[in-house]
């Protein structure tokens, strides 16, 4: 087994806050000191704003060479912020992503991601698959290759079912791969709660009952203007404002995550 | 205004449960099928392995006895813990007519008396319409002795060999440890049993042929194939065009048991060509089955010598490799040296034949030892020959 935690963040429907809540654990949890890798597997590239990177980088140097059939161990991974942080890293996704598609279909092609990990293994503590949206093969790569699954969610109907929908795709996808140890619930976390009363209904109704099923709930996350400043400025929250009631809801996940690292690791020795 | 309904979390949770419910279930029907079918795989081996030895045995052979003794206690054992001892009544139950043992009568009075002072030790074992696997003696004996039920337990019918031979493969009872050479063999037998009218010996070529077209067309098999499920790996067959029906049936049994068909051709299949002494050396010296493909070059044919010759060097090199522990590289290292010492001493040899045959053609004094005029004739021509022959090998 790996000797890293590869936590994929998916939903069952989008828009709640995926790319967000990436680099900003990212972030977190490199602050640490320990090595973080985020692989961005949605072809809308959406982290190359969020982090300030090239927008059209090379196919060979994105996640997309990974699925090509011609990957040779070369991660093209890209350092970011290192003003303020040292061991955070993007691996680019993006529309190449979408020429890839035919291999992933292929037999097999759907343990590409895992199998590239097992034979170039990269020394990193933790690798975060950022998922697009769709249930469809790319996350499917995510789900074989990840040992967590972080899922946020927008306390609506349309991202409640979202979540209804990836829990039933687990399950029947777990069966069919027949994955031996398939990876394990993070957790939910209730993101960009707004003030309006069926967003504060659903906030408080839902947590005790991801938990009655054994699911573990993380503190919400209120919708802020300081997150859309900080992609604006292509920053972290904690890069943006030292002090944000955000961060307290952030660092709890990311402690969470540093607590499946060390867990990792000793199982390992 | 009549409020809406708004969405109910609980009702939307209750459809999380139901289909999460489903796939519960699922899983453990599976687990259950397969611990079943562990157990109905193991229950058959252990009869299969009975009947083979009864089949074999000699009634005097004690070692052998021992073994039978052995393994029927271990298919009691494990009868015993999957299904429990049960009270049988013994008007129900009717010898097996394949017994080979017919005379029972000194045994049934000796089992009578133990049966009476010590009470039934052992059940015995019933197919499950109450015909006798095992326990016969202590069957008559019970009736002698005018009890009505007697301690059993049961166990099915023997699946046609067939099945039983792939089951067997294919749990890791059988599997594991299993040598390449005795792999081939299951292999065979196992696309055999499947493929009526098809021989062995056909296979491995079969095989190797659409390796070698595929390669001229620069394709090959993925190296995951034989991970997939059945039904992917037939859709994958079908879009190489080529594939006679025969070829796809093979490849699907190989696929089937999860084997990597370009491997099986290069490490399995070499060794069913192994020489005699060399399969025998694997079989009971545990010579690696790598190491004697190696030796294995070391033909009669390759080497221009004879038959009994070549056995002699391969008897040679299968003690050299147990002896020094040889790896794979060094066992080559050695075949390559015998290859090179054959050449030099075959050079050697013919050039001393040449040059004792000079000193005896310098040395012929013909004057001295007063040849007849046919003699001399024969000579003539004999010699007039050999000079021609002479004569065109310096052309």
């Amino acid at each position: 087994m790996t000797n890293q935690v590869r936590l994929a963040i998916m939903t069952g429907a989008g828009g709640v806050g995926k790319t967000t809540l990436s680099v900003n654990l990212g972030y977190e949890v490199a602050s640490q000191g320990l090595k973080v890798a985020i692989f961005d597997l949605d072809p809308q590239g959406s982290i190359n704003v969020a982090c300030r990177l090239n927008k059209t980088p090379a196919p060979k140097a994105t996640v997309a060479w990974l699925y090509s059939g011609f990957f040779d161990g070369t991660y093209a991974l890209n350092p970011v912020w290192e003003d303020h942080v040292n061991g955070l890293e993007i691996y680019q996704g993006g529309k190449a992503l979408f020429k890839v598609m035919p291999n992933l279909a292929q037999p097999g092609g759907n343990k590409l991601l895992r199998d590239a990990l097992s034979e170039y293994p990269l020394p990193h503590d933790l690798i975060i698959f950022d998922c697009p949206a769709t249930l469809d093969q790319i996350p499917k790569s995510a789900l074989i290759a990840a040992t967590h699954i972080l899922v946020p969610l927008v306390p609506d109907a349309k991202a409640i079912d979202g979540t209804r929908v990836l829990l039933d795709w687990y399950a029947s996808s777990v069966q069919e791969l027949n994955l031996s140890s398939p990876p394990h619930f993070l957790g939910f976390v209730i993101n960009n709660v707004e003030d309006g009363a069926e967003h504060q209904r659903f906030a408080r109704e839902l947590p005790p009952r991801y938990e009655e099923r054994g699911y573990r709930v993380f503190p919400k996350i209120k919708h802020y203007i300081s997150f859309t400043n900080a992609w604006s400025e292509g920053v972290p929250l904690r890069v943006h404002r030292t002090t944000h009631p955000a961060l307290n809801p952030l660092k709890t996940i990311a402690d969470a995550i540093v607590e499946e690292i060390k867990r990792v690791k000793d199982g390992k020795a | 205004m009549a409020k809406r309904n708004r969405m109910d979390v609980d009702t939307f949770f209750s459809e999380v449960d139901q289909t999460q419910e489903v796939y519960d279930l699922r899983e453990r029907i599976q687990a259950l099928e397969a611990e079943l079918d562990g157990k109905v795989v193991q229950e058959q081996y252990l009869i299969a392995q009975v009947e083979q030895l009864r089949s074999q045995s000699h009634e005097d052979d004690p070692r052998q006895n021992q073994q039978l003794q052995n393994q029927l206690e271990a298919l009691r054992q494990h009868l015993k813990e999957s299904q429990g001892v049960a009270q049988y009544p013994i008007g129900d139950i009717f010898p097996n007519p394949d017994q080979p043992r017919k005379t029972f009568t000194e045994e049934v009075e000796s089992m009578a008396l133990s049966l009476k002072q010590e009470g039934q030790l052992d059940p015995i074992i019933l197919f499950e319409d109450g015909m006798i696997f095992d326990g016969e003696c202590r069957w008559r004996a019970a009736q002698t002795l005018g009890w009505d039920k007697i301690d059993a337990i049961f166990t099915s019918h023997l699946n046609d060999p067939y099945v039983l031979r792939r089951k067997a493969y294919v749990t890791s009872l059988h599997r594991h440890g299993l040598n390449a050479l005795d792999k081939a063999e299951t292999l065979l037998a196992i696309v055999c049993d499947q493929i009526p009218d098809i021989s062995p010996e056909t296979i491995p070529r079969t095989i190797n042929r659409v390796l070698t077209r595929l390669k001229r067309k620069k394709q090959s098999f993925s190296d995951r194939l034989h991970l997939q499920s059945p039904e992917e790996q037939k859709q994958y067959l079908e879009t190489l065009d080529d594939l006679n029906p025969l070829e796809t049936q093979i490849l699907l049994i190989f696929l089937g048991l999860q084997e990597n068909i370009a491997s099986l051709n290069r490490n399995i299949f070499p060794t069913l060509k192994l020489a005699p002494e060399l399969k025998q050396a694997v079989r009971e010296k545990a010579l690696g089955c790598a190491q004697a493909v190696i030796l294995n070059q070391l033909s009669a044919a390759s080497l221009g010598i004879s038959e009994k010759q070549s056995t002699k060097l391969r008897l040679k090199g299968i003690q050299a490799v147990l002896d020094n522990n040889l790896s794979t590289v060094q066992t080559r290292k050695w075949v390559s040296q015998q290859k090179k010492k054959d050449n030099e001493e075959l050079k050697l040899k013919s050039s001393q034949e040449i040059s004792q045959l000079l000193v005896r053609f310098q040395k012929l004094n013909l004057i001295e030892m007063e040849p007849t005029h046919e003699e001399l004739e024969v000579l003539q021509t004999v010699l007039q020959e050999r000079l021609e022959q002479v004569r065109q090998l310096l052309r």
